[in-house]
């Protein structure tokens, strides 16, 4: 399994409050088969909490030298909340998406509908592949819009919205984009090692008996792969 | 194991359309249809010079992007300089046709926001476009503001064809105020879709407001002889 959003970096939003709960949440992700992880926390401008690209990055290294034991290739990225301003911070470098590659995590208010297409398509333009965290949990939400978005967005959604822990809304737009085959990833936005972990082996059972194997692990694990893969590639291009 | 999911953006829709229009073999019945639309515009411009052409229809998703870009290429392979603006201040498309960003527009140089150095992209087709910018709750207020003729004055001087994107008629009033400064308006109608009664309704709105219609562009024309299902015809 690979988990591509994620709130594990210890300190710096609502997720891991310090680096030994950091380390609990990822023993958990490998007890979920998880091998390859992006750490995504919470990027919104404006925000006291926001931190530099620099300042993510310390605390990266942190993790990656105390979680060397745990059997998961870690990837520093974010998860970056849409106000007017993010477009330009990504034309200059200061936001972090997956390793500085293209792809980016991207999320928009749950209530008040932006316009999402227009938005996602100036980001896609710039160069970079943004990734629409768990639509399933806007309220404006619908199969017919989502296709839309789909020209420029790949779209993430929650295991947490497959098993219900998102309320009926949630569930019920989550199995109604999988069964229309819009879903490109599932991950478990994990916050904690107690109510919100790193669960992803429960809602894989669900999608794999509702909709098949072949779904169940392009959407778990391999089209995570394919993006993980040209990710590495874009690394191994930089460093020389 | 099951096969992997490819992973991969569905590719614009009106891109491949644009791609398709602009030079495919295949497509020169589709080409030679806007010749003919360039050929009949040029008729009509006899007695008065038709620079500046307007785009409308009646209701939205009739192709009305797709016949002004198409018709600023067919342009611009017979020598023209062309400029194309999206007017479309509510659901601008154009910069979609290039890939571009919508970014300095319209909307941008009447707040302050850009310069006006900006507004004009040269793209690497060859052809000139205005975009339209952020989005505005006053469409209208610039759409009848001095700003605009001041830009249009400008780019007469410099073009030989502008070619002004705008919002379906049934819609909003701002085509109608858009076609008090242009010298023609084509009229964009999709075969099969829209009821007569609204293009009727349309056409009659834009006559009151003494409007120079030039003609109608029927588009999406199931044609049993080729395999594509749309054709450009161009009715007076």
């Amino acid at each position: 399994m690979i988990d591509i959003h994620t709130h594990i970096l210890p300190g710096v939003d609502d997720g891991s409050i310090d680096l030994e709960n950091s380390l609990i949440m990822l023993k958990q992700a490998n007890e979920q088969g998880v091998t390859h992880l992006v750490l995504t926390p919470h990027s919104i401008l404006n925000s006291r909490k926001f931190l530099s690209k620099e300042d993510l990055f310390l605390r990266f290294q942190k993790l990656v030298n105390a979680a060397k034991d745990i059997p998961i290739q870690l990837y520093l990225g974010s998860e970056i909340f849409y106000t007017d301003k993010v477009i330009s911070k990504l034309d200059s470098g200061e936001l972090q998406t997956f390793s500085d590659s293209k792809y980016l995590l991207i999320e928009f208010s749950m209530r008040n509908e932006s316009d999402l297409d227009e938005i996602l398509y100036n980001i896609r333009v710039k160069g970079f592949q943004p990734i629409l965290a768990h639509p399933e949990r806007y309220e404006y939400m619908t199969v017919e819009k989502l296709k839309q978005l789909k020209e420029n967005a790949l779209i993430q959604i929650n295991s947490t919205s497959i098993e219900g822990f998102h309320g009926r809304k949630a569930k019920k737009k989550a199995f109604e984009f999988l069964k229309e085959g819009l879903v490109d990833f599932v991950s478990s936005d994990c916050h904690n090692s107690t109510t919100r972990t790193c669960s992803l082996k429960k809602s894989y059972e669900i999608v794999f008996n509702k909709f098949g194997e072949e779904t169940a692990r392009a959407i778990f694990e391999n089209n995570q792969l394919i993006m993980i893969q040209e990710i590495d590639k874009y690394l191994d291009n930089s460093r020389k | 194991m099951g096969k992997a999911k490819k992973l991969k953006v569905k590719k614009r829709k009106n891109k491949l359309e644009f791609v398709k229009l602009r030079g495919i073999v295949e497509d020169t019945h589709v080409q030679e249809a806007f010749e003919k639309l360039q050929v009949n515009i040029g008729l009509a411009s006899v007695d008065e010079k038709i620079k500046v052409i307007q785009i409308t229809s009646s209701a939205q998703d009739e192709g009305k992007s797709t016949v002004a870009v198409n018709l600023a290429f067919s342009y611009l392979n017979r020598g023209f300089k062309v400029l194309v603006v999206d007017l479309d201040l509510r659901r601008p498309k154009i910069h979609r046709n290039f890939e571009l960003p919508n970014e300095n527009g319209i909307v941008d140089f009447a707040s302050g926001k850009c310069a006006k150095e900006s507004l004009i992209k040269h793209t690497k087709y060859g052809i000139d476009v205005v975009f339209s910018g952020k989005k505005t709750p006053y469409p209208a207020k610039i759409l009848e503001s001095e700003m605009i003729h001041n830009l249009l004055a400008e780019a007469k001087e410099a073009y030989d064809f502008i070619i002004l994107d705008t919002p379906p008629i049934s819609v909003v009033v701002d085509p109608i105020l858009v076609s008090k400064y242009v010298d023609g308006v084509l009229f964009i109608v999709q075969a099969d879709k829209t009821k007569k009664s609204i293009i009727k309704e349309s056409l009659k709105t834009l006559e009151n407001a003494q409007a120079n219609v030039l003609g109608l562009v029927i588009t999406s024309v199931k044609d049993k002889y080729t395999k594509y299902n749309y054709k450009y015809y161009y009715a007076e």
